[in-house]
């Protein structure tokens, strides 16, 4: 192996010439950052894929979003009538009673309301019990939400209120 | 940031003392820490970039290859397990990417040679093996050089990645063969038959 050595030692002089083939001064202080502003624009263009991928699959929303681009006024205007909206569904929802339903229930409860049969007040559908019975018998000062979730847990036409019924 | 002396072969056991501190650096880089693979980029960019370029015997291949190196090995960062060196690693990515763009290049041939650094026309091994040795005593180093790429650029990958891991930075054996994933045998005979054809295609500037 050595005498193989040897062979080349003339070779292996020459190829220590490579050693000196250098990239130009200076280029490894800049390499680095090269690769970490690379991999930051490839993670940004990642993120841009998604955003394409999903214009793609629905158009109408890239059209929306170049719309209201050029338009930020009417994209305020916008999302402030939708937090109205919102806000005003809220306060309508946790009020204590709303007046003018409330007005025609509270009819119902004796008269019954206009339209309406005034099946429920009958001593003639008893099986049927609550479950048809008018909201507005329900108490007073609950809203309508509280009024209609009654209605939801009683079952209307169970097999065991016909058995019992029979 | 201080560069390395170019005449002195790159070893991968420079890094084994703070093997340690690699680790920590890998695991920071797998959790995202861009700051912490700029250390890494930083650790090896110069022995990546050199095996690259003696592939390729170009600067701007060099560079594009050994940046699409680092930034694969990022990407790839959570599947790499530890079952070898960062370096290792990092190594095989380099050098199977510079493969690949070889074999899609080669019709072309094409060579770009950069300038010789300084240090090399001081360099006495060179100068006697120049002014001595050479039949034609004009032939310069750039000359030399040029016959060098050449011959280099006529082994095929394997062979010419062997003499570039082993003769120009210094590799191990063991090294060679961790990187090229095949033993230590196969790394000497390969070594050996690269040789004896560089030996034949520079004859007459080696004599």
């Amino acid at each position: 192996m050595q005498n193989q050595e040897d062979n080349f030692d003339a070779l292996r002089r020459a190829l220590k010439l490579k050693r000196h083939e250098q990239p130009p001064p200076g280029f490894y202080n800049s390499f680095s950052r090269q690769v970490i502003s690379r991999i930051r624009e490839n993670d940004v263009h990642d993120r841009r894929h998604v955003m394409d991928a999903a214009a793609w699959e629905a158009p109408w929303i890239s059209r929306l979003m170049q719309y209201f681009q050029t338009r930020p006024a009417y994209a305020g205007v916008i999302g402030a009538a939708a937090c109205v909206l919102l806000l005003g569904g809220v306060v309508y929802s946790e009020r204590p009673s709303a007046p003018v339903v409330a007005e025609g229930l509270r009819l119902g409860d004796s008269q019954g309301i206009a339209g309406v049969s005034p099946l429920a007040n009958s001593a003639e559908s008893p099986a049927t019990g609550s479950s048809i019975s008018p909201v507005g018998a329900l108490p007073e000062g609950t809203t309508l939400f509280d009024k209609m979730r009654p209605r939801q847990t009683v079952p209307v036409f169970s097999t065991t209120n016909l058995l019992n019924q029979k | 940031m201080t560069e390395r002396d170019p005449a002195k072969p790159a070893q991968a056991s420079d890094t084994k003392p703070d093997a340690g501190a690699e680790q920590a650096l890998v695991r920071r880089a797998k959790d995202g820490d861009l700051q912490a693979y700029d250390e890494l980029v930083q650790r090896y960019q110069e022995r990546i970039y050199a095996t690259i370029y003696h592939m390729t015997s170009n600067h701007e291949d060099a560079n594009d290859l050994a940046q699409d190196a680092f930034i694969k090995a990022f990407q790839a960062l959570k599947s790499f397990k530890g079952g070898s060196s960062f370096y290792t690693w990092i190594y095989r990515i380099a050098v199977n990417k510079t493969i690949n763009f070889l074999k899609q290049r080669r019709h072309k041939g094409h060579m770009s040679l950069n300038e010789l650094d300084f240090n090399a026309e001081n360099d006495p091994d060179l100068v006697a093996l120049v002014s001595d040795k050479t039949p034609q005593r004009d032939a310069g180093l750039n000359e030399l050089k040029e016959k060098l790429n050449e011959a280099m650029q006529r082994l095929s990958e394997p062979h010419r990645l062997v003499v570039a891991l082993h003769d120009v930075q210094g590799l191990a054996h063991e090294e060679i063969a961790e990187i090229m994933d095949c033993n230590i045998g196969t790394v000497r005979s390969r070594l050996f038959y690269a040789r004896q054809q560089l030996q034949g295609y520079l004859a007459d500037y080696l004599k």
